[in-house]
């Protein structure tokens, strides 16, 4: 899938998928679902763009019923998802909110049971990133916030969801390929990505004997609103050039793992990783 | 996917799939293709039984025609995978012989060709397992047949099958968790799994410039015939109940990674190694 990423750049975060030139692509054209997760119920958080977009609409491409946990100012981004998801014929509950905050876990998760009884797969995708050049300059308020978003809330999220999750359902985090290799501009959400790929293979063993699998996905460059609003234009330009395949994948070369993971093609998998970086070679 | 293994043994190598009690499972009931490999041509070693046995219907049943090579000695199971790579609809070519001999590889490769007009995957599958309790108890034969069949048939199969390969097509090789864990009493066998997993990602990175993405699987503890042709009959019945899950997997909770790997699900995946292995963490 080749791409040209023009320079731009968003000021405001989590950045808005609608407002990218050119679109990702969510799902390709040619993609065939084959009930993989037929009748399913799906949570995915950050579920409005970028991955959590694609693994939407593959899901219900799929057969699944999803609610997805946003940002309030994804709203615009939330609503084309859920548009997407019924016109695969199934269901999208939306649910925006802070996922820093006990109270809306609590609140999403009184929702989701309300509306669905159960939940089969959770995935655990939200996340945001500050780039900070200088270690030093990173205000500990910055701190706090990656990992309260991108870890904490993905311990509570997980442990309010799991009283109603059963044998043969799974959880899917998203981690990344720099848990693996770190990243001098990024340590905070860096740090946080290697605590997702421990607490994906703590908990794979966790709950292992209650036949709940527990895997997680680590992207590499993925062209996603999370990279305009985070990078300069000429960072975006060059965006994945530097990986061996030479070019940034589209959310839609991620989303399909999601759905190997999900289903029974993964049921003798749990506490793995699948890498999907354009050919960079991690220790896994 | 439960599995009860009674005590058996077989003599001679390679083991034959007819002979195990319970028979493994090829592919799941309810396991609907998807056209994810549609009107590809696919080469997979040792095709006749085990892992790749269910490679072949897996992947007939998504669409592909299928040749497979094997020994003279497992002619049935050829025959009966041959059988059921006919009922999805497709073809499947034998192609009996000796992997341990250069010509014999390049065969396999033309044969294809011939045949079929073009080839588009080659899973490099066929692996010997020997058990040997000392360093010093291993015969140089043995080392060398282990080394001919495990890891130069997959230079050899791959160097013959480049030329014919195109962007957007794929090699997947059969490496091991013994890769990662070695093991005590089966030091050739895993030391070339760890050749087969280092080939793959110094072959990905080779390869990447023509668009032909490489990866590996590495099973954990799965019932095929290698199982009970390698070790005693009492280990058998302890076979797969040090994993986390406790159990053995089948061939098909391994095969639908295959093909993942194999279709454009996997597109920005190359270099990359997936785990079915009941949740053993890997980390070299």
């Amino acid at each position: 899938m080749e791409i040209e990423t023009k320079p731009q750049h968003q000021d405001a975060q989590p950045g808005l998928e609608h407002e990218m030139d050119p679109q990702p692509i969510y799902i390709r054209d040619t993609y065939q679902g084959a009930d993989k997760l037929k009748d399913k119920i799906a949570v995915i958080t950050g579920g409005d763009s970028g991955i959590g977009r694609a693994v939407s609409v593959h899901f219900a491409r799929e057969g699944a019923d999803l609610a997805i946990i946003y940002h309030p100012r994804e709203e615009e981004d939330a609503q084309k998802t859920k548009s997407l998801v019924e016109a695969e014929g199934r269901l999208c509950l939306l649910l925006p909110g802070d996922l820093k905050s006990i109270s809306f876990i609590r609140e999403a998760v009184g929702k989701i049971i309300s509306t669905y009884h159960h939940v089969n797969i959770l995935v655990n995708n939200a996340a945001n990133h500050v780039e900070q050049k200088e270690f030093t300059d990173m205000p500990d308020e910055q701190m706090l916030q990656t990992f309260e978003l991108n870890i904490l809330a993905m311990f509570r999220l997980t442990k309010n969801l799991l009283p109603h999750m059963q044998a043969y359902d799974c959880i899917i985090n998203t981690t990344s390929v720099v848990s693996y290799r770190g990243s001098k501009a990024l340590i905070d959400y860096a740090s946080t990505k290697g605590a997702v790929t421990a607490f994906t293979r703590s908990l794979s063993q966790n709950l292992v004997d209650r036949h709940i699998r527990v895997n997680a996905v680590a992207p590499g460059p993925i062209w996603t609103p999370l990279i305009v609003a985070t990078k300069t234009p000429e960072e975006v330009e060059k965006f994945g050039s530097d990986v061996p395949m030479k070019r940034p994948g589209q959310p839609a070369e991620l989303a399909p793992a999601y759905v190997f993971l999900a289903s029974e093609d993964a049921s003798y998998f749990t506490g793995q990783v699948i890498h999907v970086n354009g050919g960079e070679v991690v220790n896994s | 996917m439960e599995t009860k293994i009674p005590p058996q043994h077989q003599d001679l190598q390679p083991g034959i799939e007819a002979e195990l009690d319970p028979q493994p499972k090829v592919i799941r009931y309810l396991y609907k293709g998807a056209n994810k490999l549609k009107d590809k041509v696919a080469l997979i070693t040792g095709g006749d039984s085990g892992i790749g046995r269910s490679v072949a219907v897996h992947f007939a049943r998504e669409g592909a025609d299928v040749a497979i090579s094997y020994t003279d000695r497992e002619e049935v199971d050829a025959q009966k995978t041959k059988e059921l790579v006919e009922a999805e609809g497709r073809r499947c070519l034998l192609l009996p012989g000796d992997i341990r001999q250069e010509t014999y590889c390049k065969q396999i490769v033309e044969a294809t060709v011939n045949e079929y007009g073009k080839l588009n995957i080659v899973v490099n599958n066929a692996g010997l397992q020997l058990q040997h309790q000392t360093l010093e108890s291993i015969p140089d034969e043995a080392l060398l047949a282990t080394y001919e069949t495990n890891i130069y048939s997959f230079f050899r199969v791959t160097k013959a099958a480049v030329p014919h390969l195109h962007e957007g097509d794929s090699i997947i090789n059969t490496t091991s968790v013994t890769a990662y864990q070695g093991r005590a009493d089966l030091l050739e066998y895993s030391s070339t799994k760890g050749a087969i997993m280092t080939f793959t990602r110094a072959l990905s990175s080779n390869l990447v410039e023509k668009g032909i993405r490489v990866n590996a699987v590495a099973p954990g503890p799965i019932w095929t015939p290698l199982n009970p042709a390698s070790v005693s009959a009492k280990e058998v019945t302890q076979f797969g109940q040090d994993v986390p899950m406790k159990r053995p997997g089948q061939p098909s909770e391994v095969a639908p990674a295959y093909v993942f790997l194999a279709s454009e699900d996997a597109s920005y995946i190359t270099g990359q190694v997936l785990h079915p292995n009941g949740g053993t963490i890997i980390n070299a």
